[in-house]
């Protein structure tokens, strides 16, 4: 080979660059970027509570649930609740700050409790497999798409919410934005790293565009919104 | 593997016009679509504005490729994600192929990702003895099938769900179903356990980071997840355009990819990777293929926008009639007729640019605002430049030359023609009108109406 495929591939774009395009950048609006932001502003909720509302909107409307709780260990009851309705014994708990409460309630309401220790069995992936469901705190969440944003942090690996096929994420209302711009701005330090960003239950529409939830991934997903 | 090409439209489309289920299922699918799409754009006051903002944002990327390209590498690099070039197909399955055999992997599971079929991926790597399986339900059910994706985010559109059954009884030995609940639990529970034992994932890539490094993947069943985080090695598979400048670019293409995909406000999952986690390793496959090549064309490098979301192929009323496959090959529809004659070669696609009524509902589609009818009309001129114009085409414009610009002439051919429709004699024009009405005169021309009007006034 003579010389690599990397300075040829380079070696072309440079070359094909130097021809200019013809035509000019299409305008529409004179500032699309100031367009946007008012936009956004326009549909966007003005107080906490239409967002909280946008938001647990958004989950019905996917085919997530929501509920809302004073602290994690409020919630117990109705997480509880809420598994054995969905036929879930055994939990994939992904330990997470404030959460400690939720996973004691947990074991104490019967469940079987596995914090994803991966030094206590060779293969943790079988054993997330077969949890019934996964539970989990949440970095962030946008509020105009009912959506849940995970970094390393909180969730070691996707896998840790998406193997079981139900998901019970807990979220802090303060940590509730209105979108993604919002996020971006408010915490730039989320952009240095991975993001994995969830939106209600695993969905597909290939056989005659007709919605099956639980495609490859949880077909129930529980949000408890926490207001401390 | 049954494949129409390219060079056969004519002979794909009859066949696809006669096709009722086919044409059935397409009509409803991207009639489902639009309507889905529609509702999202409606409730956006600012639609436009982030059309024009993604549009922007791509041209941004393609014009400086070369620098997105470099701070693209030396991101991954740092964040650990190996980055290989592949000139070709052939070069970009090689990669592939080298990676898994020196890991001595034998079985892989793949997400979709349209550059994997352009470069035929899965024949390759099955000819080296690797089993390579699709997840996405869509693209699972067309593998079965030996069939292609006959859209670019829905591949099975063009079967019905009895289509669907009777292929999971025959290959799959489960009782017949067309329910698609049930066949979906089938799907889920065989691939569950592919997932759990293949040696390495392979995906695609929807937005390439080229500031942080590392790419975004975009998808709503779960398979992509499982794809890039189960198995130890993840190969990612992208097309060298297919970068945006940094994840600030991304509220805005996520905004616009989801709604002209599939009309969510969002997929259920969302994909930012940078950088291998725990013992993984992940690499990324930069293909040209054909892209430098566009790249070189000043008119038509804007076809190297396209984020691949499939919004043309719903509005196209083409596309509406036959479906994908008529257009033979990967990318059918609109951007399918513009790019399948760029990457195979105008004599392998002549036809491919005519596919289109340039009615222009591509580019009111097209969330990055690729204006489609004016490619496809610049290609139809490339081919009528390249190619012989058939002689009695030739003889028969001529012709219509010489009348038109003769006004006696013309008259007279008019009152003939005027006569001849009257008394239902039919043009001899049987290839044309085969498919077509001959539109009958009108009783009166419009020079007798004209000189009226200018006698009135």
């Amino acid at each position: 080979m003579s010389r690599s495929a990397r300075e040829d591939i380079l070696g072309a774009v440079r070359s094909a660059l130097t021809r200019k395009r013809s035509d000019t950048p299409q305008e529409t609006k004179a500032d699309p970027r100031a367009d946007i932001a008012a936009g956004i502003e326009r549909v966007t909720p003005a107080t906490t509570e239409a967002l909280v509302a946008q938001f647990a909107g958004h989950l019905e409307a996917i085919g997530a649930d929501f509920r809302r709780a004073p602290t994690a260990a409020d919630a117990t009851g109705a997480v509880a609740e809420y598994l054995r309705n969905a036929g879930a014994r055994t939990l994939a708990f992904s330990p997470a700050p404030g959460l400690e409460a939720l996973g004691s309630g947990l074991v104490a309401e019967g469940f079987e409790v596995d914090t994803l220790d991966e030094n206590q069995s060779p293969d943790p992936h079988a054993r997330l497999a077969a949890a019934h469901a996964a539970v989990t705190g949440t970095d962030f969440a946008l509020a105009d798409t009912g959506t849940l944003v995970f970094t390393p942090e909180t969730l070691a690996t996707p896998l840790h919410a998406t193997l079981p096929p139900c998901h019970v994420a807990v979220v802090s209302l303060r940590c509730l934005v209105p979108h993604l711009w919002a996020l971006f701005q408010q915490h730039p330090e989320v952009m240095a790293g991975p993001l994995f960003f969830v939106t209600g239950p695993s969905r597909t529409a290939d056989i005659e565009k007709q919605l099956v939830l639980g495609a490859h991934g949880p077909s129930k997903v529980l949000v408890v919104g926490i207001e401390d | 593997m049954k494949e129409p090409r390219p060079a056969h439209l004519k002979k794909n489309i009859q066949s696809a016009l006669k096709d009722e289920n086919l044409r059935e299922a397409v009509a409803r699918a991207t009639a489902t679509a639009l309507a889905k799409r529609a509702r999202i754009v409606d409730q956006t006051p600012h639609w436009e504005s982030l059309r024009a903002e993604a549009a922007r944002i791509k041209r941004d990327v393609v014009d400086h490729l070369d620098e997105h390209l470099e701070a693209f590498e030396a991101a991954c690099a740092r964040g650990g994600i190996q980055v290989h070039w592949a000139r070709d197909a052939a070069e970009a399955c090689a990669r592939v192929l080298e990676i898994l055999q020196d890991q001595g992997v034998t079985e892989v599971v793949k997400s979709k990702s349209m550059v994997t079929e352009e470069i035929g991926l899965n024949a390759y790597l099955e000819a080296h003895g690797i089993a390579s399986l699709e997840t996405d339900l869509g693209e699972y059910i067309v593998q079965l099938a030996g069939e292609m994706p006959s859209h670019l985010t829905a591949p099975a559109l063009h079967m019905s769900r009895r289509d669907i059954g009777r292929l999971f009884a025959e290959n799959l030995g489960t009782t017949y179903t067309e329910d698609p609940e049930s066949l979906t639990a089938v799907a889920r529970e065989r691939l569950r356990d592919r997932f759990l034992s293949a040696g390495a994932g392979i995906s695609g890539v929807n937005f390439g980071l080229a500031r942080e490094g590392g790419f975004v993947v975009v998808e709503n069943e779960c398979n992509a997840t499982l794809t890039m985080h189960l198995p130890p090695i993840h190969v990612a598979v992208m097309g060298l355009e297919r970068l945006i400048p940094s994840l600030e670019d991304l509220p805005v293409l996520l905004k616009l990819l989801p709604a002209s995909a599939t009309g969510q406000a969002m997929t259920s999952y969302v994909h930012s990777i940078q950088g291998p986690r725990g013992s993984r390793a992940v690499h990324v496959i930069l293909v040209d293929n054909g892209r430098t090549r566009i790249l070189a064309d000043p008119d038509l490098r804007e076809l190297l926008h396209c984020i691949r979301c499939g919004a043309c192929l719903n509005g196209c009323p083409v596309y509406q009639r036959v479906g994908g496959h008529a257009y033979g090959w990967v990318y059918p529809g609109p951007i399918g007729a513009a790019l399948i004659p760029l990457f195979l070669g105008l004599d392998a696609a002549r036809d491919l640019p005519f596919a289109s009524s340039l009615c222009g509902a591509c580019f009111d589609m097209c969330p990055v605002r690729i204006d489609l009818p004016r490619h496809l009309l610049r290609l139809r001129s490339d081919v009528t430049a390249a190619g012989p114009i058939p002689v009695a085409e030739r003889l028969a414009l001529r012709a219509w030359s010489f009348a038109a610009t003769r006004p006696r002439i013309y008259r007279v051919l008019a009152a003939a023609q005027r006569i001849w429709s009257r008394l239902g004699i039919r043009m001899p024009v049987r290839e044309w009108t085969r498919t077509r009405d001959f539109p009958p005169a009108a009783p009166r021309p419009f020079s007798t109406l004209w000189n009226k009007e200018e006698e009135n006034a």
